[in-house]
């Protein structure tokens, strides 16, 4: 374990951001991705997915949420469907946890230089809101993909926990 | 020409294979996997062209697949497509033998130019 102070939750959010931004050009074929502003929580209807990385100091949970039509809109955009073809609950739960199978891996090579050990885990897919723990600290940030209203959340988890 | 894609994601699955189609490899058979364990069991049972593999994947993740398939003897290119990428990771997978490291997400003209310096269309 190194001496170096571990990451704030604000210090993640930048590294989410970008991550995001290049999920949206590169592998959903969008314009790119902008900011709107960051929120205290997001609707209780939400859908998406969290992927760990850990390490010594860290404990980090990030991922990304939307509406269930956005989620089908994105997926589509992900495998190259139109809008209006056919996805069954399973395809888009796989792809959701692939959505942030990428943006971890994305925030883990911008955030190498902070921590050489963080290693990436395997996503878990959600339907609805997120409660954090006492001991967790949590930042939504509410941003378009595209055109697409998603939610961008990072949770870290206390080292004394 | 056989293509063997394993990755425990079904869409990147699908992707992967959309995107070989479009750089022109989608003549060729394209056989999936679902882990690590189940890529290197379809490997002994017949001849890969090519191995495309994921990182992270349950029961037994690429970097092991790709010891096992070299342990096994076999010689074909074989390139990590995955989510993690780090100088170590990268330089881990060369020195076992990996041909190259494409890093998610990718587009169709990244899949094609790594392919180019180890297949033929």
């Amino acid at each position: 374990m190194t001496g170096a102070p571990a990451v704030e939750i604000a210090g993640w959010l930048p590294a989410v951001f970008s991550a995001a931004e290049e999920l949206a050009t590169t592998a959903l074929g969008y314009d790119g991705a902008s900011l709107i502003s960051a929120v205290a929580g997001m609707p209780c209807e939400a859908e998406g997915a969290l992927v760990p990385l850990t390490s010594d100091r860290h404990s980090l949970q990030c991922g990304l949420f939307c509406s269930l039509d956005t989620c089908r809109s994105i997926v589509a955009s992900m495998l190259g469907m139109d809008d209006g073809d056919e996805l069954d609950d399973a395809d888009v739960a796989d792809a959701l946890g692939e959505v942030a199978n990428i943006l971890g891996g994305g925030i883990k090579a911008r955030m190498v230089a902070s921590d050489s050990a963080l290693t990436l885990g395997l996503p878990v897919v959600i339907k609805g809101s997120i409660e954090p723990l006492h001991t967790q600290a949590q930042a939504i940030a509410e941003v378009l993909l595209g055109d697409h209203r998603v939610w961008l959340v990072a949770l870290t988890t206390s080292a004394t926990a | 020409m056989r293509i063997l894609i394993a990755d425990d994601s079904k869409t990147m699955r699908m992707i992967v294979m959309r995107h070989l189609r479009q750089a022109g490899y989608g003549d060729g058979e394209l056989v999936e996997a679902n882990n690590g364990a189940e890529a290197l069991q379809l490997t002994r049972n017949g001849h890969f062209d090519l191995v495309l593999s994921d990182w992270n994947m349950p029961e037994l993740n690429g970097y092991e697949f790709l010891l096992a398939f070299r342990g096994d003897g076999g010689s074909s290119p074989f390139g990590f497509v995955t989510s993690e990428s780090t100088p170590e990771m990268k330089q881990m997978a060369l020195d076992a033998g990996a041909r190259f490291f494409i890093t998610k997400p990718f587009t169709a003209d990244t899949i094609s130019e790594h392919l180019s310096s180890v297949l033929v269309p």
